[in-house]
């Protein structure tokens, strides 16, 4: 647990992403405290969304609440199932130099951060829960948390990236250019890093968002209507996006 | 199993027994393997719509197959013309060369389409349409072919070199092998199989035009999205 927390930590202080170590290959990315530390995390957060089943139904709800604890991590993880092999495939073809396993080590990294910040929101979520009764509004309040902890776990990523590209680019050695008299010209400036690498994983930035929402629509419910009975997952229905525009004019209709 | 992905590694990154100077003779079996287990697999999550009853089992094994006698069929209906075409441009003699990058790319659709599969599976678990799961396999196998393209130019960037008349015979080979592919599939079904029809290798109706079918789908499906 310690070895996690301390992962997690230095995940988060952006020491993962020094570009020294970087250089060197993703060895220093430890993918067993990370994996750990994002179930940890996701349990918290899911614990916090499931509060509202338990708060607004009489009875409680508490399978409701040990179904959001597993189904939290569960969601970033299938996600990542989903999406990793088209990534390693893509990023190979198009040349980027990562393998397998570094590419997954680069991955769990954004993935530990969103969670990380979703899990800090929790207890917002666990406020906002213990005050509200607007269904609607809890569902809207998730998204947005879970919006809000992807794109910052994106940034990390892109910054990775970047630092990354740079890291691994050939050292590049100036040729001298001859002028007629004899004279030096200054030694051309150096060589822009190979973007293919930042190409392809913003491009599976915007896939892996999107999978994300929809595996979410797939496991749910999170929340819990609360005119609906518990069951561990609803029947298959329409997706995600149409639900949030039909949940905005549901709020604010009434 | 290590070998297995240490192959596909090098064939995606075009290293080793894959790079572009190699000798076919290596290669080939890999290709091979490669175009059979990627394409088993692929072809086994396309039939999983069909249902995980006892029973429907057989779906599975039946799309996988098939996903490789399509792309194979495919390839080995297409190749005498292509190599017409080839004649004609007068750059026959490079044949063998750009039988390589050929078969490279029957494989490349497959490894691709095996990465892909994860998202047809989350698609089916979203969606329970059978005419918009079609529609999304054959979005993911026309990703996987315009994918390949990658490993196409790999192995015809020397033969383009040489003669500039290659780049045409490549979209030539690609309008043709897709032109062929989409009938080809349409013969071969059901890859997806209709949970409400019994399971089987081909349809009784086996025969017809694709390209009416596939028209009238997605002008069903544009209605259904529209209402």
């Amino acid at each position: 647990m310690t070895s996690w927390l301390r992962e997690m930590d230095s995940v988060l202080r952006g020491k993962k992403g020094d570009p020294q170590l970087l250089a060197q290959g993703m060895g220093h990315i430890r993918l067993g405290p990370l994996v750990g530390g994002c179930l940890l995390l996701g349990i918290i957060y899911g614990l916090f969304m499931g509060l509202y089943a338990v708060l607004t139904r009489t009875p409680p709800s508490f399978e409701q609440l040990a179904a959001s604890a597993v189904k939290v991590p569960a969601v970033f993880l299938l996600t990542l199932v989903v999406t990793f092999p088209s990534l390693y495939v893509f990023s190979a073809l198009l040349g980027v130099q990562l393998g397998p396993k570094d590419t997954l080590r680069l991955m769990m990294v954004p993935v530990a951060v969103n969670l990380t910040v979703l899990a800090s929101l929790g207890p917002i979520t666990g406020f906002f829960t213990l005050n509200t009764t607007s269904y609607h509004f809890m569902k809207l309040l998730n998204v947005f948390f879970f919006t809000v902890s992807g794109v910052i776990g994106l940034k990390v990523l892109l910054t990775m990236l970047r630092r990354l590209e740079a890291a691994q680019a050939p050292p590049y050695v100036g040729v001298p250019v001859q002028t007629p008299e004899g004279g030096e010209l200054p030694k051309l400036p150096p060589e822009p890093p190979r973007p293919s690498a930042r190409k392809t994983f913003r491009v599976w930035l915007i896939i892996y968002a999107l999978v994300g929402a929809q595996m979410g629509w797939v496991l749910r419910p999170f929340i819990g209507a609360p005119n609906l009975p518990f069951e561990l997952f609803r029947a298959r229905e329409a997706n995600i996006f149409i639900d949030i525009i039909r949940t905005i004019g549901e709020l604010f209709s009434k | 199993m290590r070998a297995f992905f240490k192959s596909m590694d090098d064939f995606l990154r075009g290293k080793g027994l894959f790079a572009v100077d190699a000798p076919l003779a290596g290669r080939l079996k890999w290709l091979l393997i490669l175009l059979v287990v990627c394409g088993l697999f692929y072809g086994a999550v396309m039939g999983a719509y069909s249902g995980l009853e006892p029973g429907r089992f057989q779906q599975l094994l039946f799309s996988g197959v098939k996903v490789i006698f399509l792309l194979l069929i495919s390839f080995v209906l297409c190749l005498p013309s292509f190599f017409v075409l080839n004649l004609i441009a007068g750059v026959a003699d490079d044949f063998p060369e750009v039988l390589r990058a050929l078969i490279s790319t029957q494989s490349c659709i497959t490894v691709v389409l095996a990465c892909l599969g994860p998202f047809t599976a989350l698609w089916y678990l979203s969606c329970s349409d059978y005419q918009l799961a079609v529609l999304f396999n054959g979005l993911m196998f026309a990703v996987a072919s315009a994918s390949a393209q990658v490993v196409v130019r790999r192995y015809y960037g020397p033969l383009i070199r040489r003669s500039a008349r290659h780049r045409q015979l490549r979209f030539a080979w690609f309008f043709l092998y897709v032109f062929v592919g989409i009938q080809m599939a349409w013969v071969l079904r059901p890859f997806i199989s209709d949970p409400k029809l019994p399971v089987s290798f081909l349809r009784r109706e086996a025969w017809g035009n694709a390209y009416v079918m596939v028209g009238g789908l997605i002008a069903s499906a544009l209605r259904k999205l529209a209402s």
